[in-house]
């Protein structure tokens, strides 16, 4: 899955069976109440492109977890499944430890209101998807997604923070395990070919881009690997 | 930042709530502790855009250069000045859309409309339509929105309909038609909805009303000729009220016909757009709209020619009492980071824009506030070119310029410091001023004096600048004469961490905390005592301090309290690797006191009585602790402590990671011996202590990874000593390590792996390490 975020995206060359398009279609914004950022860059996917919506929570002052705000938060969600050839949707939120209860249940709500087995997904921070995870361990039982997706890299502007690349060592969460989140420009972690690869690039993909990938899968985009002794 | 000085590596901040242009906020596993920002202010932004600029850096975004420019150059932002600088962090950082600092659900405009006709109808009993939102799909795109009706729009409905109320009453049939009219606009916001209904009869005043509503009500619904038609229509009728304002919208609606839809040629629109706009400037009776035309014409030339646009706004940002600084310096960060998003997809940057610019400096014509100020901003802006402008300008700024793209021993430092030096304190050039100069300046006593004065004078100040400090701390450190001097300064306060839900996570500096951390040792140490190694400090520690050195250090009282147990350790592995049991014996009593499950492998280790024997006992030492790393870290100290295992942090990568690189990226590489001849000694170290300095890192980079340096050792020696009934457990030790540590491909051995797992399979089928590791992969 490609990543299309917050630039103009031209994937109309993209091969529909080599890879499905991940786009930002919107932001909400929960402080006491919940405010919608609609996507404000053009996207064109190629004709049959498999559509994931991405939807990124923030959170602002005042954030208030009531009943009302996630219900609103829902229903704002829900709004991107009337965009044209949505199959799955995906949630980013880094949701603090103190955020997990009213993440969880935004989930729950979330699950219920979807078609049975619409592809719910979500991003995950790398902490938690180890063992003990509050995937899993919360009261509430297990989380109901399809899949928690690891992120091993910063996305943008912001800094890579490992000072290794990553890999799925000590990952004993199950949700964690079946899919990766990469960069163009970091190093990659060991990859099975079961597990499938979101893959970010800072930027817009560009045509050569897309070639590397209708030719190669994902892997034509790989960075050489850093070596001992080499300068960057 | 001086990303070339390998004397010194400034920390790049983690971004303190930074949204990049690009995306979201990232997924992090461990906060990243942050010792000096190098995208802007760190000690608030208040302080900095009211001239307390700590030490200015030519990383910073540049908007926030533009600031410092103005500060240092005498030219004070006002009150009003300041509050616009202060919205514009808060709108393109935190996304802040309104300038209250406040983010609202729905923007007061609306919410003041919505009330406004709610009033008007409840007191008439009639039944309002639901109201309509702002943002609209842009035609012709899936997935694309854009803000159509904005906050000014429902503003001045808004105000509009209150007028109409004041003169002719809240119940009057002809301002519920007015209403209607309105609402029949608005609903054009989100999608094709309606268009008011034309009048034949009626007031007057109405009529003009409605006619505008019919032309706005075009507008939104993105019919351009029918708007453009009817906006010129009302602009003619110099009777109409709406005359000034519609001559206003066509210029607007020709913008808009350019941008919305996404179409082949935008800039054929825009250019006709800014030739009405350059018309409307010269019409007397337009003149009571000159600002609202001289702001689209900036959003035009922005688009159209955002090269000499980027002089005009850097010219009003250079000189007092710009019009609109706030929208200047969100159009230059516009210019400046992102010409490639636009609608015109302009792909010409800023460094296209100074290399023009630059070539004119060969023009012998002086250059304005303006292009000083964009030269000044400018990465691209070398060396000469600074020099040159400090030449001819003897500005502050471009002193400040020209220092901050200097190294010391250049020919041109002294200079650059004698004028420095003329700097007063009260100036808001003087502590950025003052840093550059003792950077330049040689290192020696009276270098380190100044700078622990700046820092005696940082730590009075009531507003304390932590990532000033840290700057300051730094310079101190790399005059300091002697080790323990040095170790004084070698550990630094964070001034910042990410917000996790995390006691260890440094509190606000300045700010007492109560809140207790766990140290590597186990120990509950109160968290704002906890200091941690700058990438200097570690790179010092790792590359230029002999062994023998490091020892001492482990157990100097100039190092702080937490900084003790990695020293050590670090110094313990290291003694291992380059076979220093005299060193390593000093260290023991150090790591059984953190750890006490240190001991049996120490003593073994310390108590063995043949090179061969010490040589297996601290192999095995080694792997039993997934700590062990013969470098210390800069940033956070490994969170599992010591000894014990981590999910995903065990062991070493490199023996030598590299701490040149912004502390990030410290440890993905490893330094190398080109790398190490290029920085510059620690003042204290005799030639004696390089020496050995420098044989030692030598030794030590030829130490592969450790699963690697393990896997290797192990089989060599159960090779060689096929009866060691400790076989099992060095084969078995070694390949765990190779499970659990180093992820780098190149830089483990599979083949070495593989031998291990059949060695184990082989000869030692019944041990745990057979039943534990079922495959070699």
């Amino acid at each position: 899955m490609l990543w299309a975020w917050e630039v103009p995206e031209d994937l109309s060359s993209l091969d529909p069976s080599k890879a499905g398009v991940a786009f930002l279609a919107r932001e909400v914004l929960i402080s006491d109440t919940v405010q919608v950022r609609p996507r404000r860059q053009p996207l064109h996917p190629a004709p049959g492109a498999w559509l994931m919506a991405d939807v990124r929570i923030e959170t602002g002052p005042g954030f208030a977890p009531t009943p009302d705000v996630r219900s609103q938060s829902v229903a704002a969600i829900l709004e991107v499944l009337s965009e044209p050839n949505v199959r799955g949707l995906q949630i980013d939120f880094d949701a603090t430890a103190s955020q997990r209860d009213f993440y969880a249940a935004l989930l729950r709500d979330l699950h219920a209101k979807l078609p049975p087995g619409f592809p719910l997904s979500i991003t995950a921070l790398m902490s938690w998807c180890g063992s003990g995870s509050w995937l899993r361990s919360l009261p509430s039982g297990t989380l109901p997604v399809d899949e928690a997706v690891p992120m091993f890299f910063r996305m943008g502007g912001r800094i890579s923070r490992r000072r290794e690349p990553r890999s799925f060592a000590g990952f004993h969460e199950p949700l964690c395990l079946s899919s990766a989140g990469i960069s163009t420009d970091e190093a990659w972690p060991e990859i099975s070919s079961e597990q499938r690869v979101y893959l970010f690039k800072p930027g817009s993909w560009t045509a050569e881009d897309l070639a590397q990938i209708n030719a190669m899968g994902f892997h034509g985009l790989r960075q050489p690997s850093p070596a001992m002794g080499n300068t960057r | 930042m001086k990303p070339t000085s390998l004397r010194r590596v400034l920390v790049i901040a983690s971004a303190i709530s930074m949204i990049s242009l690009y995306a979201r906020s990232c997924a992090f596993e461990e906060p990243l502790p942050v010792f000096t920002n190098t995208y802007g202010p760190s000690n608030g932004y208040a302080p900095y855009v009211a001239g307390r600029l700590g030490v200015v850096q030519s990383s910073y975004f540049a908007r926030n250069l533009a600031i410092a420019y103005d500060w240092i150059n005498h030219r004070p932002l006002s009150a009003e000045e300041q509050k616009q600088a202060v919205s514009v962090d808060n709108f393109l950082l935190h996304r802040d859309q309104s300038d209250t600092g406040n983010v609202d659900p729905t923007p007061k405009a609306v919410q003041d409309w919505i009330a406004a006709r709610e009033a008007v109808y409840a007191a008439s009993n009639l039944a309002s339509m639901t109201p309509s939102g702002t943002s609209r799909p842009v035609p012709g795109e899936d997935y694309e929105d854009f803000d159509n009706c904005l906050d000014e729009a429902y503003a001045h409905a808004t105000r509009t309909l209150q007028a109409r109320v004041a003169s002719y009453g809240q119940k009057n049939p002809e301002v519920i038609e007015w209403l209607r009219g309105q609402d029949a606009v608005f609903s054009n916001c989100t999608q094709k909805n309606d268009t008011p209904k034309p009048l034949t009869s009626g007031s007057v005043w109405l009529q003009q009303d409605r006619a505008y509503q019919i032309a706005a009500a075009h507008f939104y619904a993105l019919e351009y000729p029918e708007a453009l038609g009817g906006f010129r229509s009302i602009a003619a009728d110099t009777n109409s009220p709406w005359s000034i304002t519609s001559r206003y919208m066509m210029a607007r609606t020709l913008i808009r016909q350019a941008t919305i839809p996404h179409g082949q040629s935008p800039l054929a629109g825009l250019r006709a757009a800014q030739k009405e706009l350059l018309a409307m400037r010269s019409e007397p009776r337009m003149a009571k709209m000159q600002g609202s035309i001289d702001d689209l014409l900036d959003l035009v030339n922005t688009r159209l020619q955002p090269e000499q646009q980027s002089l005009v706004l850097a010219q009003r940002i250079a000189n007092p009492h710009p019009r609109n600084l706030r929208q200047d310096l969100i159009d230059l960060a516009w210019i400046s980071n992102r010409p490639q998003l636009g609608p015109l997809h302009n792909s010409q940057g800023l460094a296209e824009i100074n290399g023009t610019r630059q070539a004119a400096l060969g023009s012998g014509k002086p250059l304005n506030d303006g292009a000083n100020l964009m030269l000044w901003i400018a990465p691209e802006t070398k060396l000469p070119v600074a020099l040159e402008r400090w030449h001819t300008t003897h500005s502050n700024a471009w002193l400040i310029g020209s220092m901050m793209r200097m190294q010391p021993g250049d020919p041109a430092a002294g200079e650059l410091i004698a004028a420095a030096q003329k700097i007063q304190p009260g100036d808001p050039a003087y502590l950025t001023a003052s840093y550059y100069r003792l950077y330049l300046s040689p290192r020696n006593d009276d270098t380190r004096q100044q700078a622990l004065a700046m820092l005696a004078s940082i730590d009075q100040s009531h507003d304390r600048d932590l990532s000033a400090h840290n700057l300051f701390t730094a310079l101190v450190a790399d005059n300091a004469p002697t080790l323990d001097l040095w170790l004084a300064d070698a550990g630094r306060k964070a001034f910042y961490m990410d917000p996790e839900d995390d006691p260890r996570n440094t509190p606000n500096p300045g700010v007492p905390s109560a809140q207790q951390v766990e140290d590597v040792c186990g120990n509950q140490v109160p968290a704002d005592q906890v200091l941690l190694f700058d990438s200097d400090a570690a790179l010092a520690l790792n590359t230029q301090i002999p062994l023998r050195m490091l020892a001492e250090a482990a157990t100097s009282k100039a190092l702080p309290e937490n900084l003790h147990y990695q020293v050590a350790q670090a110094a313990w592995a290291r003694a291992v690797l380059l076979d220093r049991p005299e060193i390593a014996a000093k260290m023991s009593p150090l790591l059984m006191a953190c750890r006490a499950a240190w001991k049996s492998a120490l003593d073994a280790y310390d108590h063995a009585t043949t090179t061969e024997e010490r040589h297996v006992e601290g192999l095995l030492a080694l792997m039993r602790f997934a700590s062990t790393s013969p470098s210390v870290r800069a940033g956070l100290e490994r969170r599992e402590g010591f000894a014990t295992y981590s999910d995903w942090d065990n062991w070493w990568c490199r023996t030598i990671p590299d701490n040149t690189a912004p502390l990030e990226n410290a440890g993905t590489n490893s330094v190398n011996l080109e790398q190490l001849s290029k920085i510059p000694w620690q003042r204290f170290l005799t030639p004696a202590d390089r020496a050995e300095a420098r044989v030692e890192a030598e030794a030590l980079l030829k130490v592969p990874a450790a699963p690697a340096y393990f896997e290797a050792q192990a089989l060599d020696w159960s090779h060689a000593h096929p009866d060691d009934p400790r076989n099992a457990d060095i084969l078995g030790e070694s390949l765990r390590s190779e499970r659990n540590a180093c992820r780098y491909t190149e830089l483990v051995d599979k083949t070495l792996t593989r031998h291990v797992f059949e060695a184990i399979q082989n000869k030692y089928p019944k041990s745990e390490w057979a039943q534990k590791y079922k495959t070699w992969q």
